[in-house]
């Protein structure tokens, strides 16, 4: 049964997709419910036969230099959490895009590919297998940005395509040697025994920190969000980032305390902070911020101590709800009142409180006050980072404090100005599904927040 | 009648809630909040349920501050009253100036959470980041500024959190958590407190606004809290003691502000509260005295600058005054006071020259530097946002060069590949047949005799320089 439960959940959502390419129009929504509840279940399942090293599924797929390449599936504490987040995020997006997104069909099938590919890729035990995932995952996600969005989304796309492809080609080449060098036993569960060596590691950690993404490796983000469909950005956001993130988590930065890392993630984190600070477009602004995050993510690895690996991986997840509320909020104003800009929208919380609620929890949310999901992975990377290098480095992560802050409330400042020229219509275009995904979203990041016991204990001795 | 109730509602359970507390800010934060919650029944006009759910979580966050098991909940209890802070003075007026004092007052309380978080991660190697934190969160000089810019608030919310709830944490965290402290060099700091604390006193004394002036006198208290680092106890007393004196007084200058008379029983609550104010701190502390002769005499100011009139005007005033009488009472209930003759002349002299129109702002500085360092931040945000966009470009710029040289290549590859060979052919072909037909300017013989000669001649060449 374990074994037919992991391999249906990365199957399963790519064959769904399939099949909803047949399917008529009015029977989608069913589908989608349908898998969404078989999908969940089985992660479900999953979590309650997860025991010590938790469920596993082994083949032998093939052999490499004498060594064996496993097609190997496995649940352990660092991809509970992400499959999860993978299933949540993708129905979430799929249900938000579903009353408006043209070529439906089209539009499901790619976005359940994703699903499926991302499944593979937080399920692989082994490097090579984990490699093809992250290979497959990026073709469906570039026509997703290709087909769906702003004017300028085909070079985005592009874009795209091309620094992940670059990042993949250093991935591959660092993966091989350093199998060649035989520092590491094999593709399969002896990767992680032994710690990389230096120029293998520089290679994947740039093929993957393209994906993460670190600066100046980012430059196909602010692009591919800000072109992309909202329901894409969400899935940007709150899954593909997190494929680079897991996958330098879990392959590469597994080893001890790591200077040149916490530099890399504070520079990161300055530079996002500024831009982020910078912009009037809402929603590059977000695009920022999940950048700004997500250097959190490399400075709680580099730390190396275990609150900062297990701070990282709760990271990944909680960044994943808000930044994914974040972009669906973004496109509620954006179908709402025709703009992201902040010069335009001034006042609009003064004149529609109704939004009111919403935007203050999901930018405090983002800005991390207790309370939200974001809050308990900030802290447990300064906890971290104070352990594992020193309080003068806990004093990078914590400046993500302020910086945060500032640019969020400015915004906030400059939405809930009180004015004469109210923006945007007197009546808000009604779309209660999209408010409902946001507020699901809202939900479980107060949730995992406010009672993280059950997530942490998900993500039980990932640093140790 | 609107929701009134809800904050109406708040006041017994809170005043219940705190007779079975044995944390003693815990409490004192109930009987404030409670009495708050009371005045702001009558004083608001409206967003009561908001209120009412602020001042809930900013109790909370006292709360989780004194009672919290780890870092990361006393930290989660001390950034919730930030967090109440921000929206208290958001919803509290409809204005652009509250967005931006709100934004001060959060942004610059997250500066210090940055110290206070390097601090308790540090496993006691940097123990000044607690008293940086604190020194921000207390308002205490330097950091005064966002102190006087919250003054914008209304009165209820200053009560509650510019004299008691949030800028006490800034100094309380050495009662509850005395061990925090170990290995700060107290000779040193301390004279910084004392320092501090005269500036903030003189800063009072410049000022006129009455709220204002309250909060410079609350900023040199706090200051003089910590020069009884050494004994706890007093310490503790102190702290109480202001903040119920110092609720109470803001509450007063919101009557006042509001109906614009001051009965006689206003004016004599104020002037217990006052004496007994400066009163609780007076030590045998050169720096203590002078901070507190200093205070007296603004809180003077604040007396004799207030109108004056005989009888209340209207039967609510009353009911505002309930919470006063009940926290001064609470103050007087907590403890053995001892009014200080000298500093209640003090307050004498300060009420005489309440006329005197001159003046200071010490906090200004500090205020522009502030807000300097923000207009820079915003600029390079700004400068970030345009190099990130020429990195963009950058990288497109590379893509299409890219994609020029492929275009190139693909030329080369095509021409290479058959087109070009076809092409130099037909080429050729028709060059022999233009050379070769009637009428060219090249005939057949005479082209036949240039291309023996170029051989013969290159032969020869060939085989000289061989």
């Amino acid at each position: 049964m374990a074994a037919f439960a992991l391999n249906s959940l990365w199957l399963g959502p790519v064959l769904a997709g399939l099949v909803a390419l047949f399917l008529p129009r009015r029977m989608l929504l069913g589908w989608l419910t349908l898998q969404g509840f078989a999908q969940a279940l089985l992660w479900l399942y999953l979590c309650i036969e997860y025991r010590g090293l938790g469920p596993s599924y082994t083949l032998e797929w093939f052999r490499l230099g004498g060594q064996p390449v496993f097609y190997a599936l496995g649940i352990h504490p660092a991809n509970l959490l992400l499959v999860a987040l993978t299933i949540l995020i993708g129905h979430a997006a799929l249900f938000y895009a579903f009353l408006y997104v043209a070529r439906i069909r089209a539009f499901v099938a790619l976005v359940y590919m994703t699903i499926g590919f991302a499944q593979g890729v937080f399920l692989a035990k082994d490097v090579l297998l984990f490699f093809v995932f992250y290979e497959a995952s990026l073709v469906p996600a570039f026509l997703l940005i290709y087909g769906w969005g702003g004017l300028g989304r085909r070079a985005a796309a592009v874009k795209f395509a091309l620094f992940t492809l670059g990042g993949s080609v250093l991935l591959l080449i660092g993966l091989l040697w350093a199998f060649v060098e035989g520092g590491q036993g094999g593709f399969w569960e002896g990767w992680r025994a032994e710690p990389l060596a230096w120029g293998p590691w520089w290679l994947m950690t740039l093929g993957l920190a393209v994906k993460l993404p670190l600066v100046p490796l980012h430059s196909w983000l602010g692009e591919a969000h800000v072109e992309a469909d909202t329901a894409i950005s969400m899935l940007l956001a709150g899954i593909l980032l997190k494929l680079g993130g897991y996958g330098l988590l879990y392959w590469v930065w597994f080893q001890g305390y790591t200077l040149s890392l916490l530099v890399w993630g504070a520079l990161s984190l300055g530079y996002a902070a500024a831009v982020a600070t910078g912009q009037i477009d809402l929603k590059r602004m977000v695009a920022f911020t999940s950048i700004g995050h997500m250097a959190l993510v490399a400075i709680g690895a580099g730390a190396g101590s275990p609150q900062g690996t297990e701070g990282a991986y709760y990271q990944l997840f909680t960044h994943g709800l808000i930044s994914a509320g974040l972009f669906a909020w973004v496109g509620l104003i954006e179908k709402r009142y025709g703009s992201r800009s902040l010069r335009y929208l001034v006042g609009l919380l003064w004149a529609n409180p109704r939004m009111q609620g919403a935007t203050v929890l999901l930018f405090f949310g983002a800005i991390g006050v207790p309370g939200m999901a974001l809050f308990i992975s900030e802290m447990l990377i300064i906890w971290g980072t104070g352990e594992g290098a020193g309080w003068a480095w806990a004093l990078a992560p914590a400046a993500s404090l302020p910086l945060t802050g500032v640019y969020f409330l400015r915004a906030y400042r400059e939405l809930a100005k009180p004015t004469e020229a109210i923006p945007g219509p007197q009546e808000l275009l009604s779309l209660p599904a999209q408010e409902a995904v946001i507020w699901l979203l809202i939900g479980l990041s107060l949730l995992a927040g406010l009672y993280p016991k059950p997530f942490l204990a998900l993500l039980a001795y990932v640093g140790a | 009648m609107q929701l009134r109730w809800v904050l109406l509602g708040a006041f017994p359970p809170l005043i219940a809630l705190s007779a079975l507390i044995q944390e003693p800010l815990l409490q004192a934060a109930c009987w404030i909040t409670g009495g708050v919650a009371l005045y702001t029944a009558f004083y608001a006009k409206r967003a009561f349920a908001a209120y009412g759910l602020l001042y809930l979580l900013a109790v909370a966050g006292v709360a989780l501050f004194v009672e919290g098991k780890s870092w990361i909940g006393i930290f989660a209890g001390w950034e919730l009253v930030s967090v109440a802070a921000w929206g208290l003075i958001v919803q509290s007026r409809p204005s652009a100036r509250a967005q931006t004092v709100a934004f001060l007052t959060f942004a610059v309380n997250r500066l210090g959470d940055a110290f206070w978080l390097a601090a308790a991660f540090s496993q006691g190697r940097f123990p000044e980041g607690f008293l940086i934190a604190g020194f921000v969160k207390g308002g205490l000089f330097p950091f005064t500024f966002w102190l006087i810019q919250a003054m914008y608030a209304p009165a209820p919310v200053s009560a509650l959190l510019h004299s008691a709830l949030l800028v006490t944490l800034g100094v309380y965290w050495m009662v509850r958590y005395p061990e925090w402290g170990l290995g700060i060099d107290w000779g040193l700091w301390g004279k910084v407190a004392g320092v501090s604390g005269i500036l903030a006193a003189i800063g009072a004394l410049g000022s006129r606004h009455p709220k204002v002036i309250l909060a410079w006198t609350t900023a040199a208290h706090l200051a003089a809290a910590l020069r009884l680092t050494a004994q706890p106890v007093q310490m503790e007393a102190y702290l109480l003691e202001h903040a119920y004196l110092k609720a109470a007084l803001f509450l007063l200058i919101g009557l006042t502000q509001k109906v614009r008379v001051m009965g006689p029983l206003t004016m004599g609550l104020s002037l217990v509260a006052m004496v007994l104010l400066v009163g609780s701190g007076a030590q045998a502390d050169e720096f203590l005295l002078v901070t507190e002769g200093l205070v007296a005499v603004s809180l003077g100011k604040v007396v004799g600058g207030l109108r004056f009139a005989w009888r209340m005007e209207r039967g609510s005033e009353f009911l505002l005054l309930l919470p006063v009488v009940l926290l001064v009472g609470k103050a007087l209930a907590e403890g053995p006071l001892m009014p200080v003759p000298v500093l209640s002349v003090g307050i004498l002299v300060g009420a005489l020259i309440a006329r005197w129109k001159g003046g200071w702002r010490l906090d200004r500085i500090f205020l522009w530097l502030f807000a300097g360092a923000f207009w820079v931040w915003g600029k390079v945000g700004r400068s970030m946002r345009w190099l990130d966009t020429q990195l963009t470009h950058a990288f497109d710029k590379f893509g299409l060069a890219f994609l020029a040289v492929a275009r190139q290549a693909e030329k080369v590859e095509s021409w290479a590949s058959g087109r070009g060979w076809r092409a130099a052919a037909h080429r050729l072909r028709q060059g022999l047949t233009t050379l070769t037909s009637e009428g060219s300017p090249m005939p057949y013989a005479q082209a036949l005799r240039w291309g023996l000669l170029i051989t013969l001649g290159g032969g020869l060449i060939w085989r000289l320089l061989r």
